[in-house]
């Protein structure tokens, strides 16, 4: 039964979707229905979780719930910028690498080379703490180390599919480039970069967190990574409840964040990419 | 001993009877005809009558009507005998006629009605040869006969001629010419197309309508599949009469009708391009790959509108062949000629009446996610023969059933991942022929398939080529198939190439492994 097949195939994507859809709605509201400010404090300092404080108060009075929320659309849009940077950088240059051939590609493996063997987190360290007070640059260094293996993947990829009789036969009749890419190519290389970017959305979100934690993001952006920090600087704070809601909430967000992203990116790794010769 | 053959309706025996005259004056016939230094069309009808069966005779193509009804066989032979021989003699000699060309005593007092066709024609024949005469037309003379009296009557013509008399033979049988004739002259809409030794004739004809003529008899090449030559527009006033069923006209032939010319020898053929033209020609091709020699001297020559066989084990470097010959590999060294001129494989591929390649594997060859429709018209597209999607449709449709598919829309849309093996293979021919090429070389075409689909797939790759009239160069493992559809086989063995006498293919592969 094709039908039934079917939809047990698209049943990880509803649910993932759904998870992330429900996420979104949720921190939706706490910024945009949500009376508490994220900057300003509501209440009394460290309150526990009721119902005007969802997730209770920090240290500075300041409504959680709210902290969360704008931290959720801050880090998502983060990395879906890191996404779409590197789909944009990782892919263009990996098609290029993978349908020119030669010289182009040489040069492509080099930087991909170079771009892989070095250290990330050190040298985004060093180079947050340089320059990282500006969410922008935050989002350039995370995209700059996370082209190279979607570079890599789009490149072979593309090499594989530029090599097939049906292209050979297409090129022989006057296919010029964007013919065989649109026609030709785009079918089997575009999911390899969009599996490689979404993949990428996650591990953004994780590295803008850590940077964060380590005090080399934007201090002025609500971020998870920020609250994290902040929360588990709090002297003695294992010694009293004030974890329960003040760092567990960034905490799991995150984690439910990124467990829904990687799961999404996995799936369609599987659907688009496996299966196929 | 001139023969002439020609297919039906060439006008061959028209020619015979203007040749000793016969011609109703309605017929308006003109030019001239001599024989000796005479010139029979000036004579006046009197001398003319005295002359026909004593000095040229005329045997017709089998018929009742040229007998009288009312008198027997011998009859007929003794009032033709008394223009030379006394009343005595008469009865003998009539007899020893009938000797001569198998028939009985008896059957000399038969009347026409009660003879059988090959009596009949015995009987014409004899009359032909009753008074000796030097010159005798012969109108398909065994057309009616069995294979015991043919060979007796083919004796007698031969006996004849060895004693001098001269025959004109009109036959549209090949294997006459070749028993009888030193020298057959090929007709075609009313016109020579070609006049040669019989034998050269037959072993290497230079025009296209006798090259199409002699290959569709099993007579002569039993092992091949049976095609006719493609059926096509007959002749028109003021052009090449076989220019609308040639596979090979170029603007050129627009001139009109080309004139009979010397192509060697003997030979002489009327085609604007000089007779049989190469559309495909390889020189000294050289190929090797990581310093193994693979070609180290191969030579071919394709010419329009025949299909080829390359034959050889496997691993030998058919494929590499292939591909250099069709674009897709450049030679060491060596050059390929298309149409005379050096191959621009560039424009070649993209333009109609240039060079396709089918390739081995089908599914290979074709976008999994295009469908059909979009697969076959891909390279019409590419070409921009097609302004509106109504004309692409069309030809999309027209090639699809060219190939034996169905083309139903559902067809039409259905992806090429979701067709069977015979149905791609197909499918990718469809494609190979939308740009008609003049030459189209299939690599292995039927590599893929079961013996059934085998089958299939070959008949109709013979069939779409002769239909198409393109040349077809066949790479294949399987000497049957090359047997089967080939009119020649050539054979790769170290890096050449060399003709194979198709009877010999399985030993000369065994051999050449």
């Amino acid at each position: 039964m094709p039908g039934k097949r079917n939809r047990a195939r698209w049943r990880p994507c509803l649910i993932l979707c759904a998870g992330l859809l429900a996420l979104t709605l949720f921190f939706g509201w706490g910024v945009l229905g949500w009376p508490c400010s994220p900057t300003q404090p509501s209440g009394a300092s460290l309150e526990a979780p009721s119902a005007a404080h969802w997730l209770g108060t920090d240290d500075l009075g300041i409504d959680i719930y709210a902290q969360l929320s704008q931290g959720f659309f801050a880090s998502m849009s983060l990395g879906l910028a890191c996404g779409v940077l590197t789909a944009l950088i990782g892919g263009g240059l990996g098609m290029l690498a993978g349908y020119k051939g030669g010289g182009v590609q040489a040069a492509v493996d080099f930087a991909v080379n170079v771009f892989l063997a070095v250290p990330q987190l050190p040298v985004l360290i060093v180079l947050g703490a340089f320059w990282g007070q500006d969410r922008r640059l935050v989002i350039g260094l995370i995209a700059a180390f996370s082209w190279a293996p979607v570079a890599k993947q789009t490149a072979a990829k593309t090499r594989s599919a530029a090599h097939r009789t049906y292209v050979r036969a297409a090129r022989s009749w006057g296919a010029g480039s964007w013919y065989i890419f649109k026609n030709h190519l785009a079918a089997d290389v575009l999911p390899v970069v969009l599996v490689g970017a979404l993949a990428v959305v996650g591990k953004a979100i994780l590295q803008e967190s850590a940077l964060a934690y380590l005090g080399l993001s934007d201090p002025t952006a609500k971020s998870w990574g920020l609250m994290i920090n902040r929360a588990s600087r709090f002297a003695g704070i294992y010694f009293t409840d004030y974890w329960k809601w003040w760092l567990a909430a960034p905490v799991a967000a995150l984690m439910l964040t990124i467990l829904f992203t990687r799961l999404l990116a996995r799936w369609l790794e599987q659907q688009l990419l496996e299966g196929d010769v | 001993m001139p023969g002439r053959a020609g297919g039906e309706r060439q006008r061959k025996s028209t020619l015979a009877r203007a040749a000793v005259q016969l011609l109703e004056p309605s017929a308006a016939p003109g030019g001239r005809v001599w024989l000796d230094g005479q010139d029979l069309t000036a004579l006046p009808p009197k001398e003319l009558a005295d002359w026909r069966m004593a000095w040229f005779s005329i045997c017709f193509q089998n018929s009742h009507g040229w007998l009288n009804p009312s008198l027997t066989l011998g009859q007929h032979l003794e009032e033709l005998l008394a223009r030379r021989y006394p009343r005595a003699g008469r009865a003998h000699r009539a007899a020893v006629l009938a000797g001569e060309v198998g028939l009985e005593v008896a059957d000399l007092g038969l009347l026409p009605r009660q003879a059988s066709g090959g009596m009949v024609q015995k009987t014409l024949l004899a009359l032909a040869l009753a008074l000796d005469p030097a010159f005798v037309v012969l109108d398909e003379p065994t057309g009616a006969l069995d294979e015991i009296s043919r060979r007796q009557v083919l004796e007698v013509i031969r006996r004849r001629a060895a004693a001098g008399t001269a025959f004109l033979v009109v036959t549209h049988d090949v294997t006459v010419a070749r028993q009888l004739c030193a020298r057959t002259c090929v007709l075609y809409g009313g016109r020579v197309m070609e006049l040669a030794p019989t034998s050269e004739l037959l072993a290497d004809p230079r025009h296209p309508y006798s090259r199409g003529l002699i290959r569709s008899f099993p007579e002569l090449y039993p092992q091949r599949d049976l095609w006719g030559i493609r059926p096509g527009p007959g002749p028109r006033e003021g052009e090449c009469p076989f220019r609308g069923r040639c596979t090979q006209c170029t603007a050129d032939c627009d001139r009109g009708v080309p004139e009979l010319a010397d192509i060697g020898p003997g030979r002489q053929v009327a085609c604007w391009r000089g007779g049989i033209a190469a559309a495909l020609t390889a020189r000294d091709i050289k190929k090797q790959f990581d310093g193994k020699p693979v070609l180290t001297e191969a030579n071919l020559r394709l010419d329009c509108g025949e299909t080829v066989a390359l034959v050889g084990p496997s691993g030998i470097g058919k494929s590499t062949l292939a591909a250099i010959l069709a674009g897709f590999l450049a030679p060491d060294s060596g050059r390929v000629l298309v149409n005379g001129e050096p191959a621009d494989y560039d424009k070649l591929h993209r333009t109609p009446g240039g060079v396709q390649l089918l390739w081995q594997d089908s599914f290979a060859a074709l976008n999994p996610r295009f469908t059909v429709e979009r697969a076959v018209a891909e390279p019409g597209v590419l070409a921009k023969l097609w302004s509106t999607p109504q004309q692409q449709r069309e030809r999309v449709v027209q090639l699809l059933e060219q190939v034996g598919l169905d083309p139903t829309p559902e067809l039409l849309a259905r992806p090429t991942a979701n067709l069977s093996g015979g149905q791609a293979q197909r499918v990718a021919m469809a494609r190979a022929l939308a740009l008609n090429p003049a030459v189209l070389v299939a690599d292995e075409p039927t590599a893929q398939l079961d013996a059934s689909g085998r089958a299939n797939l070959l008949r109709l790759l013979k069939g779409m080529q002769n239909a198409a009239g393109c040349a077809l160069l066949v790479v294949t493992h399987d000497p049957h198939a090359a047997r089967k559809i080939a009119d020649r086989v050539l054979l790769l063995k170290a890096g050449r190439l060399e003709a194979v006498d198709p009877d010999r293919i399985e030993q000369e592969l065994e051999d050449a492994q």
